[in-house]
């Protein structure tokens, strides 16, 4: 992705919810996308599979997959790509299963809208693969979706997403609707396909701890734009933005009480951004370099990226 | 401030057009009582049946009724049938439908109940024993609450619906937590929030209201000395207005009848997408 | 001395009428006393389907319990009278999960704080209800000026549920229940609002009742922790104990199953050896018995009793049936 520009259009002027987001994404590897509410990083799941609806519009910026800016694509080619070559596994997708039909229709729709031409009996088969794939029971096939549990559900999400084989997964708050010991689960099955499939995850979420589990590298998204992204050990041992850091440090741990402090101020409106760097207002290392300038990314130090003047 | 207004219309255009084309009856009605004599909708005030001319614009029917004095003085005694049952009917049955989902048990079984049997019995029936019961010439105002009697029912089942999902609201809770009394709830929380939807309903019942008026005068059950839209097409009928060719005779009152709906019906569109946001199209 | 408000011996059972075929027990036989003089935070953790929105509305008088009595200074809350209920509206207070829900539309959130001080008299007039509302406000870290006069929709979840923090102070309550309070608000600001938990805790003397899925957020402000499975308590005791050294299997299984914010990466490689599913049916012995890996014949036939293992702290476990058992009561 290269300086991915989303405008939303309101009745005040153009929004953006996402300005000059890059990063890039190997094959195989775990890259989590972390912000608070408003942070940007749903609308840029859905600029990758160009599936942003007015008012809002992609305003600038190229996403290449291998070799295909996707942004050239014509409509039905990017259909084609939606699916096969990416999936997304939406932010409460366990909700919109289809209440009325059963998971094994749901799937098949999936391929069927593809193109895919298979008997029933390969459909079925392949049906069966899949649910085992995500650790689901064959039983499952025929269940309607309010006869599964949460964790169940997700996981049936999951097969769908990976019913065509895509070299991409993106997950958009996965596990944020379910309990911490399914989470787990899902999380473990979301791992496991990932390896049998040798695809690579985009995993978005707020859930610092989940990214420091899961992810490889880890993107850090304040207010549309990519504040830090580095290797996910990096973050962790030393933030480089003071977001990141006090975004940690918010953070409730098992070691010792009264150690978590909250971010003072509060969440910028992206109507309403600040001039220069959008943390400045709630940056105690604030000082005027960062009300005046927008700070740009830089590679701080070998595959670490940062925006902040501090640096 | 124009600009906010130009774009509401686009964005809203079907309250718009029904906000227009009432308006337009309004002036019509409005205009029509200063220009025209609508002592002149009294039969034998002209002489019968004379195609549109200088004299009679809207032409003059069998009994010698000038028919654009008649469309005049008819069109707001439909309209007022079609307002006064609305409301009372709205307003009895949002006040029922109020009570029976906010406080249920008994008081919810019994008017549902009564709402639902009365919901499957033929309005337009029970509406035509009750006309023929009261043989003695009704006016307007009896013949609106004739209608008033059976419009009450829709309403009280919506209403409640509505109520239904609200009461489980977190801020009913809270009301209920900071010491609000149920009816307090119902007043100061409840119904400032269906407001939009009432108004809606409120379009919805009066439209309905004036059709069953309609009706019950086409069949002959209305008041007869009145100037009615609807009376005047019990004579077209009686007359045979249709075969015998008298073409202006029916037109004007249909026309009528015509922009009164669409004008109510663009108007409930409208007002659904105030009362609905899932309904509102971004520009 | 008698409690303030205190759950005894507590069951709710919903459904199994005369036309539904499945009954769910939502809390069984669960007690536990809030005293008023020591004002403790307790937290009571559990996931979804362990019964802790039962608890609270069962707390808060919201609904009836199937078995079991809710007593409010000693008086069952089904027998009291209309002065007693007063009395209770004032000393216990609430704070919803939803910051969206609580709010109507219609009105500015001065409405949610004007409303308590109208209905109970707090204040003589209205210059006092001003002044009393400020004052609230800014006990909670909000500003006035910024916050009162704006519409729901123009705050932030965070600042929304913190007015509804401010809105419980003014009664002057002896006891919040606080029900998931900041499972809707943003990470960073979530260590504010329960912050301002603690301090009023500290400050003020006011019990509180944290409800919760989380247990880091309940570790880090709590004195004493209950952890609910399935509507029976697993394990309950000083915080301390409970999360650093847990002894029932599912406590160990819920602190495992927590990704931690660390640069250690031991989460997805962990296998604490419980299986996941839901068992189904209600069987006689203890809840956790179909999903436990060190289940015996004996925890299938009977429920375990709540163990003593340390001073403060006890476990519904076989495994620790060395330790005296406790009849009900949870400490």
């Amino acid at each position: 992705m290269r300086d991915l520009v989303v405008h939303y259009d309101t009745p005040l002027g153009a929004v953006k919810a996402t300005d000059a987001v890059s990063f890039s994404l190997g094959a195989g590897e775990r890259l989590g996308i972390a912000g608070e509410s408003g942070s940007g990083k749903t609308t840029m799941a859905l600029a990758i599979l160009r599936l942003i609806r007015p008012p809002g519009r992609i305003a600038a910026g190229e996403i290449w997959l291998q070799d295909v800016d996707l942004m050239s694509l014509s409509p039905e080619a990017m259909r084609q790509v939606r699916l096969a070559r990416i999936a997304l596994i939406p932010q409460g997708s366990m909700n919109s299963l289809n209440p009325v039909t059963r998971i094994k229709e749901q799937i098949l729709d999936a391929l069927r809208d593809h193109d895919v031409r298979i008997s029933r009996r390969q459909g079925q088969e392949r049906v069966r693969e899949l649910l085992e794939s995500v650790g689901l029971r064959p039983e499952v096939a025929d269940m309607f979706p309010h006869e599964l549990s949460g964790g169940m559900k997700q996981r049936a999400c999951i097969a769908i997403a990976i019913s065509l084989r895509p070299r991409v997964i993106i997950a958009d708050e996965p596990t944020s609707a379910l309990d911490v010991v399914v989470q787990k689960q899902v999380m473990e099955t979301l791992a496991k396909v990932q390896q049998d499939l040798g695809a690579a995850v985009i995993l978005i979420g707020h859930d610092m701890g989940l990214m420091a589990q899961f992810v490889d590298r880890l993107g850090v998204m304040y207010a549309g734009k990519l504040v830090e992204i580095s290797p996910v050990r990096d973050i962790f041992i030393g933030p480089l933005h003071p977001y990141t850091r006090m975004l940690i440090a918010s953070l409730p741990s098992f070691e010792a009480k009264g150690t978590f402090h909250g971010i003072p101020g509060l969440l910028p409106l992206l109507r309403d951004l600040p001039p220069g760097c959008a943390f400045h207002p709630r940056c105690p290392h604030a000082f005027d370099r960062c009300q005046r300038d927008e700070p740009r990314p830089r590679e701080i130090q070998p595959g670490s990226w940062a925006s902040c003047h501090l640096l | 401030m124009a600009h906010a207004a130009w774009r509401y219309v686009r964005r809203n255009l079907s309250l718009v057009v029904g906000i227009v084309l009432l308006g337009l009856l309004a002036l019509f009605v409005g205009i029509g009582h200063l220009v025209v004599d609508t002592g002149k909708s009294r039969p034998l005030s002209a002489p019968a049946i004379r195609p549109p001319s200088a004299d009679h614009p809207f032409g003059t029917d069998r009994q010698g009724r000038d028919l654009l004095a008649t469309m005049v003085a008819g069109t707001p005694l439909t309209l007022r049938i079609g307002f006064i049952a609305g409301f009372l009917g709205v307003g009895i049955g949002s006040i029922l439908g109020f009570v029976s989902a906010y406080y249920r048990g008994a008081v919810d079984s019994v008017i549902r109940g009564i709402v639902d049997i009365g919901l499957t019995v033929p309005g337009l029936l029970v509406l035509i024993i009750i006309a023929v019961s009261l043989r003695k010439g009704l006016t307007v105002d009896q013949m609106a609450l004739i209608v008033a009697s059976l419009a009450w029912l829709n309403p009280a089942r919506t209403v409640r619906a509505q109520v239904l999902s609200m009461r489980e609201r977190g801020y009913v809770e809270v009301a209920r937590l900071s010491g609000m009394s149920g009816p307090e709830i119902i007043v100061k929380e409840l119904m400032p929030n269906l407001l939009p939807y009432l108004a809606a309903t409120l379009v919805n019942a009066v439209s309905a209201a004036i059709l069953a008026s309609i009706g019950l005068e086409v069949l002959g059950l209305g008041p007869i000395d009145s100037p009615t839209l609807g009376m005047t097409l019990y004579w077209v009928n009686f007359n045979a207005a249709l075969i015998n060719g008298w073409w202006w005779w029916w037109l004007a009152p249909i026309v009528i009848i015509l922009v009164v709906f669409l004008g109510l019906f663009f108007l409930t569109v409208g007002l659904d997408e105030i009362a609905n946001p899932r309904l509102r199209r971004a520009i | 001395m008698t409690p303030l408000l205190e759950a005894r011996g507590v069951t709710k059972i919903f459904g199994g009428g005369l036309f539904e075929r499945a009954s769910v027990l939502a809390l069984e036989n669960f007690s536990l006393p809030i005293e008023a003089e020591r004002p403790l935070i307790t937290a009571v953790v559990g996931e979804s389907g362990s019964g802790k929105t039962t608890l609270a509305r069962l707390l808060l008088g919201l609904t009836a319990p199937t078995g079991g009595h809710v007593l409010y200074q000693g008086r069952d809350l089904r027998s009291m009278s209309r002065a007693d209920w007063r009395a209770f509206r004032r000393d216990v207070q609430v704070i919803f999960q939803d910051p969206y829900e609580v709010y109507n539309p219609f009105y500015r959130v001065d409405h949610v704080l004007t409303t308590p001080v109208a209905k109970f008299h707090l204040a003589p007039s209205r210059a006092g209800e001003r002044a009393l509302i400020e004052d609230v406000l800014r006990a909670v870290g909000l500003r006035p000026e910024e916050t009162l006069g704006r519409f729901p929709h123009q705050l932030s979840g965070g600042q929304r549920q913190r007015v509804m923090v401010a809105r419980a102070l003014l009664l002057k309550p002896r006891l919040i229940l606080a029900d998931e309070p900041v499972s809707m608000v943003d990470a960073s600001l979530r260590a504010t609002i329960l912050g301002s938990l603690r301090s009023i805790n500290a400050e003020r003397g006011i019990s509180i009742v944290y409800i919760t899925h989380d247990l880091a957020t309940a570790y880090q402000i709590s004195d004493r922790i209950i952890v609910l499975y399935r509507g029976a308590v697993a394990e309950a005791g000083d915080v301390e104990l409970v999360v650093k050294q847990p002894r029932h299997p599912y406590t160990q299984l819920l602190l495992s199953s927590i990704p931690r914010a660390s640069a250690e990466r031991t989460w997805l490689t962990d296998r604490i050896g419980a299986s996941a599913g839901r068992p189904d049916g209600e069987s006689a012995g203890c809840r956790f018995a179909a999903r436990c890996p060190s289940a015996m014949s004996r925890c299938r036939e009977v429920r375990p009793p709540l163990f003593q293992t340390d001073r403060h702290r006890v476990v519904a476990c076989y495994l620790h049936a060395d330790a005296p058992a406790q009849p009900i009561e949870a400490p």
